[in-house]
This record gives structure tokens, C-alpha cells and sequence, in this order.
């Protein structure tokens, strides 16, 4: 009998592309069910409509680009999904529509899809959608309201604190542990904090992200807040106001530690974290938006070649001992 | 003959090289700053094309001219047409003022790099020293109607879009505007695709030839060469 | 052993019982056994080391981990002066095989019996016995000294047995596989050629896993039968599940002294090819501090400046890159590719090192 001839390893880990976003597509689903627990249906909603549109979207862009169509692999409802966690509750259908549209048919696909994008596509939708409607991106409801289901949202609009600390004052949303658990006004699945440290956490358990990453960059991020405090208040507040408001922590778990778009190796992350880090602070005390983490996001996604092109000098030395120099580098 | 219809577009693109086949801002690259900044209204396109018009052909005639050609050295020949674009300019810009003064301040500094823009020098030195006034004429004329189709299309759908209006007119249909589309960031990006749409336009035409020419099943005749044919070059 | 958790690899699952501790098997062929053209040694405590090496010679012994004739190494070993030690090897780091510990402990008195024969013939003072043993092989009882030899427990992550050292012989250390030297005692003793091997027969399309004596020349297929199978298998592989090779033919393929292993797979995995997302999970497991995407990426555009930047010619091809893949790329194979590739220009016109400057331009123009 003549059977098939394979290359070694015949034995393979049992995970792959789609597990690895099946865990993040978990971890979103948690985070939605508290959005649904502070802003109603409207959140729930508001996912299914982005996943809808990412579905379509992804199978247009496949046809033009002659891949096989399959939903085999899930980044594009990863990246769908995670885009209305980013904006508010009371935000327009449409406008999360143009976000993942614009985040799959421009960000992703013209660059060659899945592990060729060079920018992070929520990152890139968030950003469009900041510009072309900031007053609907950046004004938020208030949990635990009522909120209509369908249409256009109707009720109060209030400002974050992210707003209050651009603008130099003192936030007064709440207290401590009201900004832990979410209770604030904010991005719908960036405010409650013990959520998202949870969701770290299993994602580092599962392999799945560097657990260097977001260390590292919230860490830089704190040490910045805690030396340079954009309001009258001691450092240790302002650590805490500056880390809770906004969506770092998210953008740092979610956003950052895309693996497509980060350094590929432990040590090159932990420089592009404490980097991007610098990068995030200096956006949000000089920049022109109160939240600009996925400004900040996509300069450092630029740049994060640099950093493995280091690392592998780093590695090159290591191997050897000694430094030794690259010529005629052709990329 | 053999490739028949392959050879009769390799012609056609030669012929009017400039209006579709190599437009100067899709396939060449040219003047990008003033169809990515330039096109957020559809008055601006237009005064950018008007000045375009009036400097870039005049230029372009004047280097095609024999004593031209003959006696200007190379260092200086930059230099003379920059000179003589922005000697056209200044009266036009003095011209349009009184009409479009609105539009002509907010395109800040891209009107006046119209002097320097790369159609004018990039076609001067590609065609015009070589070229004689008739041939740099037609070039010029195709490059520039294609440079203003451009133009004019990326305007139309950046003012439709963004302000809701044409030609300053609003549109009552246009509810939803992205305001996004305004800033030269989605200029790029619509230049872009617009880009990509026309080489996937010009290859579905040339593999149509091709197959076609294909199934006709002809042989090339004794003694000629498929690589040496110049019919079948573009 | 204190920090084999800190060094890069694997840990992967032995799967070596119940092959490790049936009793041995056979499948050697009648009147197969050939005798040795030399005279028979009346003494074999008093043999000189030519004479060892003269027998190892005549019985065309086989070493499995290298695939060098036995009495070559031992000639180039006496050759520099003899060493300072002679080691057994049985470790058998891949899952699956035991091929080496099996007969070390059912034929335990033979191989220390040939170590012992080897160490005079390459002039050595010492000797000692290596075995690997994983967290995993749990049932596996390892004695500290077998036959008054030492035995030193080889611990980590695959692969163990290309970076296993042993520093306790100082410069000059000999590694013989275990095979060889059983083979050496009964050249020896019993005054036979080598004509059988010893491999390991598992899988799980095996009914019976279990280690066999086979006599070269054999086919997989009658390997495979000998100890039985559930079914027809999907994948046949000589060699470790790391490193072997999947065979077309099974029962056209022989049995060879470095076979080490026969794997039959009931089914294969689903080929599904997803695009690399750069994990990085393949430059964190790499034993040689290697980046296999960056390596794969520049083997399929052929781009050979970027290969030698990336180090390729340090690639040993163990193939734990492949292994950890979530996108299940072909990362080894085409890694390796690439080294032969890089391999090969490098002997049509010879680098020299470390100036890579216009010789590597020539070798771009080359190959693009």
C-alpha cells in the first residue's frame, strides 16, 4: 500500500489559530454580559449588529482577494466584537457599523488579511469613528439607566472622567470601588476594571498573550501618572483616576497585545510596552481627543518592527558572544 | 496575425498613455499632494485644475521647442520651468481670487505648489526634450485630462460624503456624514483604492485580449520572435 | 537539574510504556546469524584493544545515534590519544522510542559487558551510563549504578540528547549508543556479525507496543505485523515522532541498523493551513534562541541575505517550532530546506567570515 508522505513533527500541539481566538472570543462574551448587567439589551445588540456587519464585510473582502471563503477563522468577530466595548452604550447602530467596516475593509484586508495587517484594525475603526463623530464617541450614558433597545439613543448624556482629567479637575464619577466594578460612566466594556484584570487573566493561563505586555505598559503608565498628575490630587489618586478612566487597561489587554501587530518575541515586548507606555501618556496630556490610546496604538504599531529588528541584533550577539554587525539588510 | 487584439491595445495604451492606461496620479504617482489635500471640495479641485491647466501645458510646449531643447543645459532646465510656472501662477491666482476667495484660502499651500508640481517637470524631461511640440502637446493634453478626472471624481465623493453638498449646493438625500472623509488622511485612502480599482480594471481588459487571442489558437508566423515583436510590448 | 526549567524546549509526553517494560522481542530471520572471519577469542578479558577493534570491524557494527561504523570511532578515539571517557547513551529523548533503554535493562549484563570492552579499546579510564528521564515517565525506575557502572540521570526538555553534556570526563568524552555496544559484546562472545537492530514498535495503531530484535534487511510492514496492528495506518514513520521520516512503502522499506523506531498513526490530524499571526510562540521554545517565523518567512520568498542574518545554519532541526505552531505550519521542514539551501551556495562559493559584505550581494543576485 502506498500511504501519504508527511514532514516531522508528527506529533503536534493540540491548539491552534482558532483556539487561541476562541479564548479572546470568550473572554468578550463575559465582558459583554456586564455591559448587559449596566446598559440593558442595547449592548448585546449593539455586538450582534457589529458581528453581522463583520461577517459581510469579511466575505466581500475574501471574494476580492480570491481567499477561500470560510468563517474558519475567527479574528474578524474578534475585532468586531471588541469595537463597541470601546465605545458608549448610547452610540448610533450606524456608527458602530462604519467602525467595523472601516476596520475590516481598510485597516485589515488591504494589507494581505489575517497576520499580514500592519495597523490594529480596532484600533483603526475607533480612531475613524473618533474623528468623523467625536461628540457621539466620547459622550456617555449613565449605568444602571434605562436605555432603548433599537434606534437612536434618547436619554442622558454625560461626560467621562477621562473629560474631567484632560480638562485638569478632579473626577467626582465615584469612589474606588464604584470605578473597579463600573459603575461609572465610560466606554461600555472599559470601565469595569476587575472584569478585565480577570479576563488577563485567564487569557496569560491560556498561552495565548504575552503576560509581559500590558504588565509593563501599565506599569510605565502608572509611574507616569504617579510622577506627572494632570489634576491637584496626590500621586497615588492620580495613579489610580489615570488607570481606571478611559480604556487602557482594556486597550492594554485587548489591543496591545495583538499578536500580529506586536514584537514577536518576550524581550522586544517588553521594551514596545514600556515604550508605548511613554507614547499613551504623552497623547493624553498633549493630544487634541480625552481618550487617544488607539491614536497612540497605531504609532507604536509602525514602529514595532524597529523593535524586532533589535531584538534579533540582541539575539544575534547572544548566539555568538559577541556583537556582530548586519550588512545589506533586505527586508 | 498572431496575439492580434493583444497588439491593437498595446497600440491603444500607447496612444493615449496618460488618460487611463498610465494616469499620472494611479499609476505614476504623480502630484499626490494636490489630489490628496486638494479634494475636499469640489470649487478647490476645480481651481487646482484650472492652474494646472495654465501653467502645465505652457511649460511643457515651451521645453519641447527646438532652441530650447538644444541650448539649455541640463542644470538649468528645472530651474526655467519653475520660473516660468510661477510666472503663470501669479496672474491666475490674481484672477481667481475675486471669485473663489473662500475656497482659494483654505487650500493654503496647495495652490501655489502648482508651480512646482511633478506632471510638469516629471513629463518635461520624459517628453518634452525628446519629443517634438505636437507629440508633448497631445501628451500634456492626456496626461492632464486624466490628472482632472481624478480630481474631479475623489472631489465629488469627499464633498458628497463629508458635507453633504456639491459645488457648495446641499444635497437633500446625504443624511449621514462622515466628517472623517474631509481630512487628507482618507484622501490617501480612497486615492488609494481608486488606484487599486484601476489596475484591477486595466488587467480584467488586457487577460479578456489575452484569452481571446488565446482561443483563436494562432501561431506566431516563421521567424518571429514573441519577445523581440514590439507590437506586443507596451 | 535545577535548571532545566529555565532552558528552552518541550516537555513532551514519553508514551513509552508498555514497550519499556515488555520483555524483549524477536524477529530474526532462521540461519540469518553469520559468523566472523576472524579467529574465535578464547580470552575475551584478555584482548588487546586492536583486537577489539579489529573484531568491532569484522562484525560491521553499526552505531545508531550516528550512523558511524563502530570501529572507526574507536580507532579515531585511540587514534588522539584515547579519551578520558566512554559513555553509554540511552537517552532516548523523543516519545515513543525507547530503543536504547529497553535493551540496556533487559540486557543489562551485555551492555556493561561491551561498554566495558569499548572503554579498553578507545584507551578510556572511565565509564559511565546516560539515561533520560522526563516528568512524565513516572514508572520508569532508574538505579543508580548498574553493574558497578554509573548512571547519570539526563533531566529537561526535548531535545536533551543534542545538548546533553558530560562534564565529569573533562575534554575528551566518547558517546557509543547502547545497541552498538551489546553488539560489540556478542561479536565478541558469541562470535556473530551484526545482522539484527533493535527498534522500538509503537503507536497507536499498534496492537502491542514492544522493543524487537529484528534482522536487518526485514520490512517495516513485517515489523509493524510482528507486533500487531488495530488497523490499516494512516502514517507510517521510521525514526522519533520529532525528527522521523513518514514512509511511502512499508513493506518496501527495510529495517536498518539506524532505524531506532517504526510509528504507525491510526489518522492524521485535519491539514489545515492557517497564516502565521506571529505569535511568537516558536521563538520562545527554540533551543538554539533561533526565530523560526522570521526563518520561514524569508525561506518562502528565498530572500538568502535574510536567512544568513536570521542564522539559519544554526537550525539542528528538532522540530519543536512545528510542534508548538497554533497555525500549524510546516515550520521545521521548510526551515531546514532553507539550511540546505544556504548549505549549498555556501560550497559553491565559500563565505568568509565574519566580512559578509560583497559576497553576500553575489549569493542575492544569485538566488533571486
Amino acid at each position: 500500500m502506498i500511504l501519504k508522505a508527511y514532514n516531522p513533527p508528527h506529533i503536534r500541539k493540540r491548539d491552534s489559530n482558532r483556539s487561541m481566538m476562541d479564548d479572546v472570543l470568550i473572554v468578550l462574551i463575559a465582558l459583554y454580559l456586564m455591559a448587559f448587567y449596566y446598559y440593558g439589551p442595547r449592548a448585546l445588540l449593539l455586538g450582534l449588529h457589529a458581528a453581522g456587519v463583520s461577517i459581510v464585510c469579511d466575505l466581500v473582502c475574501k471574494l476580492l482577494l480570491r481567499q477561500k471563503l470560510s468563517l474558519r477563522d475567527h479574528s474578524s468577530l474578534v475585532t468586531a466584537l471588541l469595537l463597541p466595548l470601546l465605545l458608549p452604550a448610547s452610540v448610533d447602530y450606524a456608527v458602530v457599523a462604519v467602525a467595523v467596516a472601516f476596520a475590516l475593509v481598510v485597516v485589515k484586508y488591504p494589507f494581505g488579511g489575517v497576520g499580514h495587517n500592519l495597523f490594529n484594525p480596532a484600533a483603526g475603526g475607533f480612531a475613524f469613528v473618533a474623528i468623523c463623530f467625536p461628540k457621539a464617541v466620547f459622550s456617555y450614558p449613565v449605568p444602571l439607566e434605562a436605555l432603548n433597545a433599537f434606534g437612536s439613543f434618547t436619554g442622558r448624556l454625560v461626560t467621562s472622567a477621562s473629560y474631567t482629567l484632560k480638562a485638569g479637575g478632579v473626577p467626582t464619577g465615584g469612589d474606588f470601588l464604584s470605578m473597579l466594578l463600573g459603575n461609572t460612566p465610560g466606554p461600555m466594556g472599559a470601565t469595569n476594571v476587575l472584569v478585565v484584570c480577570a479576563c488577563l487573566l485567564y487569557l496569560v493561563v491560556r498561552g495565548s498573550v504575552h503576560w509581559q505586555m500590558p504588565l509593563c505598559f501599565l506599569g510605565t503608565c502608572a509611574l507616569w501618572a504617579g510622577l506627572f498628575p494632570r489634576a491637584p490630587i496626590p500621586g497615588g489618586a492620580s495613579v489610580i483616576y489615570e488607570l481606571f478612566s478611559g480604556c487602557l487597561i482594556m486597550g492594554a489587554v485587548f489591543m496591545l497585545t495583538d499578536p500580529v501587530t506586536s514584537p514577536k518575541r518576550a524581550s522586544a515586548c517588553v521594551v514596545y510596552a514600556v515604550f508605548a507606555g511613554v507614547i499613551t501618556m504623552l497623547f493624553r496630556r498633549f493630544g487634541g481627543f480625552e481618550e487617544s490610546f488607539a491614536f497612540s496604538l497605531l504609532l507604536c504599531n509602525a514602529l514595532a518592527p524597529i523593535f524586532d529588528y533589535l531584538d534579533e541584533l540582541f539575539y544575534r550577539a547572544v548566539r555568538r558572544g559577541r556583537f556582530v554587525p548586519a550588512k545589506n539588510k533586505k527586508a | 496575425m498572431y496575439l492580434q487584439r493583444t497588439r491593437k491595445h498595446n497600440r491603444l495604451v500607447r496612444r493615449f498613455s496618460g488618460l487611463f492606461f498610465d494616469n499620472p496620479v494611479l499609476s505614476l504617482g504623480l502630484a499626490l499632494p494636490l489630489a490628496i489635500s486638494a479634494t475636499n471640495s469640489l470649487q478647490g479641485a476645480f481651481c487646482v485644475m484650472i492652474g494646472m491647466w495654465a501653467t502645465t501645458l505652457p511649460v511643457m510646449l515651451f521645453s519641447s521647442l527646438p532652441p530650447v531643447r538644444r541650448f539649455l543645459p541640463l542644470w538649468a532646465r528645472f530651474p526655467v520651468y519653475v520660473l516660468l510656472a510661477v510666472a503663470i501662477l501669479i496672474p491666475v491666482e490674481l484672477r481667481l481670487s475675486p471669485i473663489y476667495p473662500v475656497v482659494l484660502n483654505s487650500l493654503g499651500v496647495y495652490f501655489p505648489i502648482i508651480a512646482v508640481n511633478t506632471i510638469m517637470l516629471y513629463r518635461c524631461e520624459h517628453v518634452g526634450v525628446r519629443c517634438g511640440v505636437l507629440h508633448t502637446l497631445i501628451d500634456g493634453v492626456l496626461h492632464l485630462l486624466g490628472f482632472s478626472v481624478v480630481m474631479a471624481l475623489l472631489a465629488c465623493v469627499r464633498e458628497l460624503f463629508g458635507y453633504g453638498s456639491v459645488w457648495g449646493i446641499p444635497v437633500t438625500g446625504i443624511t449621514f456624514k462622515l466628517s472623517g472623509l474631509l481630512i487628507p488622511f482618507s484622501g490617501c485612502i480612497l486615492l488609494a483604492f481608486l488606484a487599486a480599482g484601476s489596475r484591477y480594471i486595466g488587467r480584467l481588459w488586457r487577460v479578456r485580449n489575452y484569452r481571446a487571442d488565446l482561443r483563436d489558437g494562432q501561431t506566431p508566423a516563421e521567424g518571429e520572435d514573441e519577445d523581440l515583436d514590439d507590437d506586443l510590448l507596451i | 537539574m535545577a535548571f532545566h526549567f529555565l532552558s528552552k524546549g518541550l516537555v513532551l509526553e514519553q508514551h513509552k510504556e508498555p514497550a519499556l517494560s515488555r520483555d524483549l522481542r524477536e524477529l530474526i530471520v532462521p540461519g540469518s546469524a553469520r559468523p566472523l572471519p576472524l579467529p574465535k577469542a578464547e580470552d575475551p578479558a584478555a584482548l588487546s584493544p586492536e583486537e577489539i577493534i579489529a573484531f568491532a570491524d569484522a562484525a560491521g557494527i553499526i552505531d545508531e545515534r550516528d550512523s558511524l561504523p563502530l570501529g572507526e570511532k574507536l580507532r579515531a578515539a585511540r587514534r588522539d590519544g584515547g579519551t578520558a571517557m566512554v559513555v553509554a547513551d540511552a537517552i532516548d529523548d523523543e516519545p515513543y522510542v525507547s530503543s536504547q533503554l529497553g535493551p540496556l535493562f533487559k540486557l543489562s549484563s551485555q551492555a556493561v559487558g561491551g561498554l566495558l570492552f569499548a572503554a579498553k579499546a578507545a584507551g578510556a579510564q572511565e565509564i559511565m551510563i546516560g539515561v533520560y528521564k522526563n516528568v512524565y515517565d513516572l514508572r520508569l525506575r532508574i538505579p543508580n549504578t548498574l553493574y558497578g557502572v554509573k548512571i547519570k540521570r539526563i533531566t529537561g526538555k526535548y531535545p536533551a540528547e543534542a545538548r546533553s553534556s558530560f562534564p565529569e570526563g573533562g575534554e575528551g568524552v566518547l558517546l557509543v549508543g547502547v545497541c552498538a555496544l551489546i553488539h560489540l559484546y556478542r561479536a565478541i562472545h558469541n562470535h556473530t556479525a551484526q545482522t539484527t537492530s533493535f527498534l522500538t514498535v509503537a503507536g497507536n495503531c499498534v496492537a502491542n507496543p514492544a522493543n524487537l530484535e529484528a534482522t536487518n534487511g526485514l520490512s517495516v510492514w513485517q515489523a509493524l505485523e510482528r507486533c500487531g496492528l488495530l488497523e490499516e495506518p494512516a502514517r507510517v514513520v521510521i525514526g522519533g515522532p520529532m525528527t522521523g521520516m513518514s514512509i511511502l512503502d512499508p513493506a518496501h522499506t527495510p529495517i536498518s541498523a539506524t532505524t531506532r523506531a517504526v510509528l504507525a498513526f491510526l489518522d492524521n490530524p485535519r491539514e489545515r493551513h492557517y497564516s502565521c499571526i506571529g505569535c511568537g510562540k516558536c521563538a520562545s521554545v527554540c533551543p538554539q534562541e533561533l526565530s523560526p517565523l522570521f526563518l520561514y518567512k524569508s525561506s518562502k520568498q528565498k530572500l538568502v541575505g535574510m536567512l544568513r542574518f536570521y542564522d539559519v545554519e544554526r537550525c539542528i532541526g528538532c522540530g519543536t517550532c512545528s510542534y508548538v505552531c497554533p497555525a500549524k505550519l510546516e515550520l521545521s521542514a521548510e526551515i531546514l530546506s532553507a539550511k540546505r539551501l544556504v548549505e549549498g551556495l555556501d560550497k559553491a562559493q565559500p563565505q568568509t567570515q565574519p566580512q559578509e559584505g560583497t559576497q553576500e550581494d553575489q549569493n542575492d543576485t544569485q538566488s533571486v
